[in-house]
């Protein structure tokens, strides 16, 4: 067990289970880097370095860089998860989805079920998203409700290092598609992880404060953004429960409408746009199955429907923070 | 705010059980203290009046905070206001947590890497704590820093456990038993003795009949091997894969299950969910503790036969093993029955068991 930055902890769950299971490669853009030519090999290790130090290790045929072809990448791990492998694909920001969404959703998703159980598709896809680096409307979309919408892919989203390494081990490990998200500013977030293999269940979700007054759900990042608010509630004797989704598809409906029974007043945090978002889906089941327990309406803290401003004064006001969560408290408290 | 354990850097209070005002003998509860790992009561050090409840309810301190003042019946509040300025203005929080933490240390025995704890090696006993069934040394924290001003401890992470290796060759008693001694070989220990709590206890025992020359006192608390009966916790702890499933088998092991806090649950979890644990935990319910939902081993008479020292300490509420084993006993072994106690006296009942274990050895 020790202190491990986010990037650290994923790139220890990729090394360790492809030492543990020689099925499992590496295929995206510059995942090593560096290849042919006069270039250093392990370059770049990915864009955000989580990658960095495999090609020395596993050599070039696990660690396998491509040209910028997102349909390849995916379709390639596609049938490579079909014919015996464990691919991990890197679609290296979540807003390139468009160009290979085909592989994603009709073939990925959808082998086992139509070929009758007897295909598996043991793939994970992992992908940058999220807002806050001014890196303009299509390199900031927070674009998971569009996976978790679609039956047959399992959607996973860390907020810390801890559930990151336990979540990715999961994923490769999984039989099934697996998309799982990385917010872009949470690579440097520093926590204890166990130098061990270990996994974490999907379908969980994690309580990370508890409290009697207010209920804040989130996942990835804003799960942070939360914690603090509840701590800083605390001063105006506001306790408030904070619930980790941890994975959007299984969805932990139990924790949720137990989250809610405990205190009856709601607040949604969720990056992505307003509209079809994970915000929506859980208010209508909370709606749904935990009409009785709620005392106020649900609310909902979501960007407004715009894209991603580049503009910093302008991204600053679209994202969520503690001011719109707190407003979106006061609101609903007595 | 009382420092519990190494690792612990800050707590609260989750209850008062005493008002301002009211007297207080030495040994009552006057305050119920929240940390990162556990719930427990805190024990007045004094007698006398409680003159003022400093922290509030939910509000996290560093160790060593004041929490609240203890006086004689006269004292003005005007002194209770200049002795409380005066602690505050001069308070420096402990930051020691970090380097003692450093102090646990590995070492490898027959192939295992084994995690252990020592503090102090300067006194002229020895006490090993060797933890019970899904455990590990931090079950000591009541006990060890307080036992470490008289003797040399040395607590352990059985294999499968804590910090030590997850990957084992065999569960049974032996090949646990055998890690122990080896240790005491590797560490210089000439005589020591045995604290074992519950499989821990069944370790000792076994320990004692191989070595004779080794083991001094043996102080068991709620050990397995002296009866048939055993609750089917084992099994579900080890089957239990979610916050619900495991959260009322950890309830079973305390007299007030309110100790268990979901944080508590939490870390239990994120051991479980190590690879390895799962078959290590598996093999050793096997191979040293069930055999067809009874008790596998039985020591009675190995433990009857030895020459030691023994104390057996046994809960009256224990929910998993049950006390009555005690009656399997002959007279030679000193027996303590404690009230209000569940499986883990040394938790709930740290003052008398460490009593228990001072008046052993000395």
């Amino acid at each position: 067990m020790s202190k491990k930055t986010f990037r650290e902890a994923l790139n220890e769950a990729i090394a360790q289970e492809m030492r543990r299971d020689e099925n499992v490669i590496l295929i995206g853009e510059d995942v090593a880097g560096g290849a042919g030519g006069k270039g250093d090999q392990d370059a770049w290790g990915g864009p955000m370095g989580v990658t960095k130090n495999l090609a020395p290790e596993f050599g070039r045929e696990r660690i396998i860089d491509t040209p910028i072809s997102e349909s390849a990448i995916i379709g390639t791990a596609a049938g490579a998860a079909l014919t015996g492998l464990r691919p991990i694909a890197d679609l290296m920001f979540v807003d390139f989805l468009g160009v290979c969404f085909d592989q994603i959703f009709n073939q990925a998703a959808k082998f086992r079920y139509m070929f009758g159980g007897k295909a598996k598709t043991p793939m994970t896809i992992r992908t940058m998203y999220g807002g806050g680096v001014r890196a303009a409307s299509q390199h900031s979309q927070s674009l998971y409700p569009i996976f978790t919408h679609i039956p047959g892919l399992k959607v996973v989203i860390p907020s810390n290092p801890y559930d990151a390494k336990g979540l990715f081990i999961q994923s490769i490990r999984d039989d099934n598609p697996v998309i799982f998200l990385e917010h872009k500013m949470l690579y440097d977030e520093v926590g204890e992880v166990p130098d061990e293999l270990y996994t974490i269940p999907f379908g969980e979700a994690n309580f990370t404060r508890e409290g009697s007054d207010i209920t804040l759900i989130s996942m990835g990042k804003t799960v942070n953004l939360c914690n603090n608010v509840a701590d800083e509630m605390k001063k105006e004797n506001v306790s408030c429960t904070v619930l980790d989704l941890r994975t959007l598809s299984p969805l932990d409906e139990e924790s949720i409408l137990e989250a809610v029974e405990g205190t009856g007043r709601v607040v949604i945090v969720d990056e992505s746009y307003p509209r079809c978002n994970i915000a929506t889906d859980i208010s209508a089941l909370i709606c749904d199955k935990g009409f009785s327990s709620l005392k106020a309406p649900i609310k909902m803290v979501t960007p407004p429907h715009t894209p991603v401003p580049f503009s910093p004064a302008l991204e600053d006001l679209y994202l969520p923070s503690a001011e719109k969560i707190k407003k979106a408290i006061h609101s609903i408290l007595v | 705010m009382p420092k519990w354990g190494l690792a612990m850097k800050e707590g609260s209070v989750t209850s008062w059980l005493k008002n301002e005002g009211e007297e207080i003998k030495k040994g009552e509860v006057i305050v119920e203290i929240e940390t990162e790992k556990v719930v427990n009561e805190f024990e007045s050090p004094h007698d006398g009046i409680l003159l003022r409840k400093i922290l509030n309810e939910n509000e996290k301190v560093s160790v060593g905070s004041l929490i609240g003042v203890l006086g004689e019946q006269n004292i003005s509040s005007e002194e209770i206001n200049k002795f409380v300025e005066d602690f505050q203005s001069n308070f420096v929080p402990l930051e020691t947590a970090k380097e003692e933490i450093d102090l646990e240390k590995t070492i490898l025995i027959n192939n295992h890497s084994i995690n252990y704890l020592n503090i102090s090696d300067d006194k002229d006993e020895n006490i090993i704590f060797i933890h019970g069934f899904g455990g590990d040394l931090n079950n000591w924290m009541f006990n060890q820093e307080e036992l470490s001003n008289y003797y040399n401890t040395y607590a352990l992470d059985l294999p499968g456990h804590g910090k030590s290796s997850k990957n084992i060759d065999f569960g049974n008693l032996n090949f646990l038993t055998d890690i122990i001694a080896k240790f005491c070989i590797e560490k210089k220990l000439k005589k020591v003795n045995i604290v074992g709590h519950s499989l821990g206890g069944g370790i000792g025992i076994n320990l004692a009949n191989e070595n004779k020359d080794l083991v001094k006192s043996l102080i068991l608390i709620s050990p397995i091997g002296l009866g048939e009966e055993i609750d089917s916790y084992i099994k579900n702890f080890i089957e239990a894969d979610s916050r619900k499933e495991l959260k009322p088998e950890l309830e079973k092991l305390y007299y007030d299950s309110t100790l268990i806090t979901r944080d508590l649950v939490n870390e239990v979890l994120k051991f479980k969910r190590l690879d390895g644990v799962s078959e290590s935990l598996n093999k050793i319910m096997k191979e040293c503790i069930y055999e067809n939902n009874k008790q596998k081993n039985n020591l009675i008479k190995i433990l009857n036969n030895l020459k030691n020292k023994v104390d057996i300490i046994w809960g009256d509420e224990d929910k998993i093993i049950p006390s009555k084993h005690i009656k399997n006993l002959t007279s030679n072994v000193n027996c303590h029955i404690l009230n209000n106690s569940g499986h883990m006296s040394h938790v709930e009942k740290s003052k008398e068991v460490n009593n228990i274990i001072k008046n052993s050895i000395n």
